[in-house]
């Protein structure tokens, strides 16, 4: 389990992320959600020290990741960016990219690293595609292969920093598919996602920010009764219910 | 592309380099015919009882020597760079890692110092400046692929003004410079090739090692650091070893231009962009390439000979041209 226990969080010197209380659980997937700029991304980066803490702390299994070096966390947190390059290597290659944390010097790869890796694929489901070049797939199979890299990466949770973005709707929903499998599986999944359909169908629990601090956190109902969406976006939020689902209609707030 | 056009094609390669080398040795404004250099070579090391040996050791051999290691150093130079700046645009001539060179070889000469290792040493203290002064650009401001060459184009403006200047105020250094700023191998000495050259070897040899690393960090920083990468420590290693391997060519070679660009994008193109392969064939083909440029800039006008350089400046300024208008956004998922 990651538990943030009043941090702040900022990058150039600058607080974007006000003492941040939130934990997130194995089986569980968060979503962060709230404006741009309120400080979701910053908060993922802090957890992989992308954006080092100024202060607070932050536990992984109960054990401050100050106290472990880069390798160490990658073990325990995989983090997939926001903005990702698709390269002109294999799909193999890629995924085993994700054993990085778990090699040392010289890095050559093991039978077990190979094995790990080629699982990944199966479970992403590109196992056909692992001599394919990612920069040839569409979006889509790259979202993919970039998840099948986390996976091989082995950490108890995973970060996506909005995973949706450039994916087309069948694209998007066959990734919340797959983040409920990994909630299944026994990862914690924390996502930022700006579609706010998706992210309440999907999440065991939201949390909401607004302008760096937290505002609310609970579970879907929760957070839609508390009225701290309109809050946080300023925005009305109604709710009506489909075959699919609850899905959640915003409409700007009459001046 | 499958495993035996890939064979094939570093088979291709390193034959290619031989011929190369078997050439520059017997060619030039006296030619050595093969009865001769198989004289020579069963002569034993350094013996120059034979005309014929005399230029093989002491010309031909440093030259071609030169050749062989500056291309390959400035090649995998160049496909680092590009890696670790994420931007293929990026070579150390054109992000001002030669230029830094430059200057610091040429404070070197203007303060007497000729020898080998303090040539290469300074020529490496100058490319890691640069280097070192583009990255911190380019992080302080956040930088975009385009702004780090604009900010590396500056750099090598600033350095290079620098050098002429010094060169005006200091003729025994200007004189030495005059040479070294166009680049070229007429004047290379083992004196000078010996400690440059143990400086390329064991870079090349410390990175063949690390292509994992850069393979990682090419992704970019934040996907390197999700992984378990301490980007900032693993970037300025590469970029030492960058300089190193460019520092130590331009000692002996002077500013050769474009070689940093054009092969590593003529060994992705060919080969892979995963760098535990294309190191190797970018040093294969970077030593091949300088070896038949350095080799028609001596033979095409004979008995004229033009520095290389600027036989490097005809061929690179059209394909940085090329690679402009060519030029794709980043791909980004």
């Amino acid at each position: 389990m990651i538990e943030l226990k009043n941090v702040c969080a900022g990058y150039d010197g600058k607080t974007v992320l006000h003492d941040a209380n939130v934990s997130f659980e194995p089986g569980k997937i968060t979503v962060l959600v709230g404006p741009n700029g309120c400080g979701k991304s910053t908060l993922l980066k802090s957890l992989v020290r992308i954006n080092p803490h100024s202060s607070g702390e932050i536990l992984i299994g109960g054990v401050s990741i100050q106290k472990m070096d880069q390798k160490q966390l990658a073990r325990n947190v995989a983090y997939l960016a926001q903005n990702k390059k698709a390269p002109d290597i294999s799909v193999m290659k890629m995924v085993l990219h994700g054993r990085f944390a778990h090699l040392s010097y010289p890095r050559k790869y093991r039978q077990k690293d190979i094995e790990i890796a080629k699982n990944a694929l199966k479970w992403a489901g590109m196992e056909a595609e692992s001599e394919k070049i990612v920069s040839k797939l569409s979006g889509g199979m790259q979202q993919k292969v970039y998840i099948a890299m986390a996976l091989a990466q082995d950490a108890d949770t995973i970060l996506m920093d909005e995973p949706t973005t450039y994916l087309d709707v069948v694209h998007q929903l066959r990734l919340m598919e797959m983040a409920r499998q990994l909630a299944k599986a026994g990862k914690a999944v924390v996502m930022v996602l700006h579609d706010l359909t998706q992210a309440l169908q999907i999440a065991d629990q939201v949390v909401v920010l607004k302008e760096g601090k937290i505002i609310a956190q609970g579970t879907s109902d929760e957070i839609y009764e508390s009225g701290s969406l309109q809050r946080a976006f300023g925005v009305e939020v109604e709710r009506v219910h489909t075959k699919s689902g609850w899905h959640y209609l915003c409409s700007l707030l009459e001046t | 592309m499958n495993k035996y056009k890939e064979k094939l094609l570093f088979t291709g390669a390193v034959l290619l380099l031989l011929l190369s080398i078997l050439l520059s040795t017997c060619l030039g404004s006296v030619r050595i015919s093969f009865a001769e250099l198989m004289e020579v070579i069963q002569l034993g090391i350094g013996n120059v009882a034979t005309p014929a040996a005399r230029i093989f050791w002491y010309a031909r051999l440093p030259r071609t020597a030169a050749c062989v290691l500056s291309g390959a150093a400035l090649a995998v130079s160049g496909a680092v760079i590009q890696g670790v700046l994420t931007n293929k645009l990026a070579s150390p001539g054109i992000i001002g890692v030669n230029a830094g060179a430059g200057l610091a070889v040429t404070i070197c000469c203007a303060f007497g110092a000729f020898s080998g290792w303090a040539i290469a040493g300074a020529a490496f203290g100058g490319a890691i400046a640069a280097v070192m002064l583009v990255a911190l650009t380019a992080q302080k401001i956040g930088a975009s692929r385009t702004t780090v060459i604009l900010g590396g184009v500056a750099v090598n403006s600033c350095l290079n003004a620098a050098s002429e200047a010094i060169s005006i105020l200091v003729p025994d250094a200007g004189m030495q410079a005059a040479d070294f700023r166009v680049g070229g191998f007429s004047n290379v000495a083992y004196a000078r090739l010996l400690p440059a050259g143990i400086l390329i070897l064991v870079g090349l040899c410390v990175l063949f090692t690390l292509t994992n690393e850069l393979d990682v960090i090419s992704l970019g920083e934040d996907t390197a650091q999700g992984l378990g990468m301490p980007v900032k420590k693993i970037r300025t290693v590469f970029l030492g070893l960058s300089a190193l391997l460019a520092g130590a060519a331009v000692s002996f070679s002077g500013l050769l231009g474009f070689v940093g660009l054009i092969v590593p994008h003529v060994a992705r193109k060919l080969v892979t962009n995963e760098s535990g392969k294309l190191l190797p064939f970018c040093a294969i083909v970077g030593a091949g390439f300088v070896t038949i440029c350095d080799l028609l800039a001596r033979t095409m006008f004979s008995p004229y000979e033009i520095p290389v350089g600027i036989l490097m400046s005809f061929i690179g300024g059209p394909f940085f041209l090329f690679l402009l208008i060519n030029r794709k956004g980043g791909h980004s998922v």
